[in-house]
């Protein structure tokens, strides 16, 4: 017969028996659909290696259009200095308006070379000194950017910053400025995100629109007992998909970790949760499976892409979007990964994103909860 | 005889739709209680308001003597429901489902796989409990259905049109299983189009538009409308309103 009890460690164990009863279940909805396998794994191992391979914030070769109106050996002397990397693809031209150039998209970058180079570069007369002329494509800001900040720091190096900018840089943390240090970090939170957010987002959705839910909701068991049934297979599942976007990174991406493992593990927990539970708030609002779907693309998306400072930097974001941030599991994790990832950081470093963290996802998992409707008639 | 349910003015809205209109009547222990009528009538309204599944909009109902609405919690595990609808999961396999349902009502997978045997044997039900239940006939899932509904032993079974869909030898035995729980103390309340399984209520009320408009035995609803079967009495019935 059945074993109903009264006492508080009854209720627990009645609690932890549903509990474990919506899991089982679960894991094999998970085990026997096709889509949510393949969603779950084969999705973030190729996102990360399709985003890892065409997110790249490193340029080289970038063409640049040169007009040599001095024709001398210091001239040409320089130029062969300028471009002795790899980052630029120097071309000679002559004669034509630097602007057409421009409007036919040819290049982003014009150097014009003044015909007294030659003359003055070793020896400035009477204040004068040698001049170029550096024409850019603003329309592209962030070449434009790159190109002004390498080009005067190149000439620097060239001359032993004897005759133009005495520039020095040291970077510090990713000192080799690899953009893949950067994004990939960034990537696990954008990957890991998605499918959490995705995946848990069509569970409640599915049984409101099978009728399901309403043999659930006849037994008595609770909201909190679903959901939290439903979280358990799902997060043993984005931990896997965390492992395989993990070592990826590394493996791929060559991508160093230099924080703590256990508490990097640990943050992946309370961010999964937090993005499940979000997804599970997005089923109990949308009940059926194409609203919640439509839903949690931009959700798991956008705020990844846009609000984390995955690729734009929150300090540089009007008011507004900043405190808007606070409030996203994604900034938080961002910080926690790349802080874990490239600066060697630990708890002690990132205690105000890991609670953050943990206190979004006790209050998304709380909301659903409360707004999951008992009843079954509209 | 006690009364096992004891509904008071009940009254359900959505909205500005009234689905159950202010209806009163009570269930003894161990009848067989028949809702008859068209859909749309509130006969599934009503059963989702007395299985605690709807939000009521008036009136009271008691399972016991106890108020659902104040004790949804304590008496949901005293209730059996089976929906209209096919609830269980196609992707798992009939043990999958029977065990999970007896799960949510504390029962133990040796105890739930007992009484899943039992009631199959009853209805003669032959399929492989292994069997992954979406490529099964609506009768075998209305059996399965009605397996899960009865496993933790109920006081009271809801069952909503459990027989659509099945073929007549399965009907006539699954009306048999039926009989058998109310002749071992359980109550039954079920709702039907088929006027001749109606012949099997202890009562039948008669619905239409939220309303009863009849309630008694099939005997006497035949003689309080001059009818020589239910189907006719039924349609005299709704020809007097």
């Amino acid at each position: 017969m059945t074993a109903y009890g009264y006492g508080k460690k009854a209720k627990m164990k009645e609690t932890l028996k549903k509990i474990k009863a919506i899991a089982l279940k679960e894991y094999r909805h998970i085990m026997r659909d096709k889509f949510t396998l393949t969603a779950g794994f084969g999705l973030p191992l190729f996102l990360i290696i399709f985003f890892g391979f065409i997110i790249e914030l490193n340029y080289d070769k970038i063409p640049v259009f040169v007009k040599d109106n001095s024709r001398s050996a210091q001239s040409r002397a320089f130029v062969q200095k300028l471009f002795a990397g790899d980052l630029f693809k120097p071309s000679y031209v002559s004669g034509e308006d630097p602007i057409k150039y421009f409007e036919r998209n040819e290049t982003a970058v014009f150097i014009n070379i003044d015909k007294d180079f030659g003359k003055f570069i070793s020896y400035p007369q009477n204040g004068r000194r040698a001049q170029i002329q550096i024409l850019l494509d603003g329309s592209d800001n962030s070449k434009a950017g790159l190109v002004l900040s390498y080009i005067p720091s190149i000439i620097s190096n060239a001359y032993d910053g004897k005759q133009m900018y005495k520039i020095k840089t040291r970077f510090i943390y990713n000192g080799e400025l690899n953009s893949k240090y950067f994004i990939i970090p960034g990537l696990i939170v954008v990957i890991i995100g998605l499918i959490s957010i995705l995946l848990s987002s069509l569970t409640i959705a599915k049984e409101w629109e099978r009728g399901s839910m309403e043999l659930l909701l006849s037994t008595g068991i609770s909201p909190a007992e679903i959901i939290l049934g439903k979280i358990l297979p799902y997060m043993v599942m984005s931990l896997i998909a965390t492992v395989v976007v993990f070592t990826a990174a590394q493996i791929v991406f060559a991508v160093p970790f230099t924080g703590s493992f256990v508490f990097f593990f640990v943050s992946c927990c309370v961010f999964i949760t937090a993005c499940l539970g979000l997804g599970i708030f997005i089923s109990v609002i949308a009940k059926q499976q194409q609203l919640a779907m439509l839903i949690s693309m931009p959700v798991g998306l956008l705020p990844s892409m846009l609000l984390s400072g995955f690729i734009f930097p929150i300090e540089n974001m009007p008011l507004f979007f900043r405190i808007l941030t606070a409030v996203l599991p994604q900034r938080w994790f961002m910080e926690i990964c790349r802080g874990t990832f490239l600066r060697s950081a630990g708890f002690a470093d990132l205690t105000i994103p890991f609670f953050a963290l943990s206190g979004f996802c006790v209050f998304i998992v709380i909301l659903a909860s409360k707004k999951f409707k008992t009843d079954i008639e509209p | 005889m006690t009364k096992v349910l004891d509904i008071q003015n009940l009254t359900v809205k959505f909205g500005e739709f009234i689905a159950v209109d202010n209806i009163t009547f009570s269930v003894e222990k161990g009848e067989i209680f028949g809702f008859l009528g068209a859909n749309g009538a509130g006969k599934t309204t009503t059963i989702r308001a007395l299985c605690g599944l709807v939000n009521i909009s008036g009136g009271k109902m008691f399972i016991d003597g106890k108020d659902v609405s104040k004790n949804t919690k304590e008496l949901k595990p005293r209730i059996g429901y089976m929906s209209q609808k096919f609830t269980l999961y196609p992707d798992l396999t009939i043990k999958e489902n029977i065990v999970f349902s007896g799960a949510l009502y504390m029962m133990s997978e040796k105890e739930t796989l007992k009484r899943m045997h039992e009631v199959f044997e009853y209805v003669n039900f032959k399929e492989n409990p292994d069997e992954i239940v979406k490529n099964m006939s609506g009768g075998s899932k209305q059996i399965i259905s009605l397996a899960a509904s009865i496993l933790h032993n109920p006081e009271i079974v809801f069952l909503d049109e459990p027989t659509a869909g099945i073929s007549p030898v399965s009907r006539k035995l699954f009306w048999e299983l039926i009989s058998k729980l109310s002749s071992d103390g359980k109550t039954i309340f079920v709702t039907t189009h088929y006027m001749d399984e109606a012949e099997y209520c202890g009562r039948i009320a008669l619905m239409q538009s939220g309303r009863i408009i009849a309630l008694d035995n099939p005997q006497n609803l035949k003689a309080a409308s001059n009818a020589s079967d239910l189907e006719q009495a039924f349609i005299n019935f709704l020809d007097k309103k």
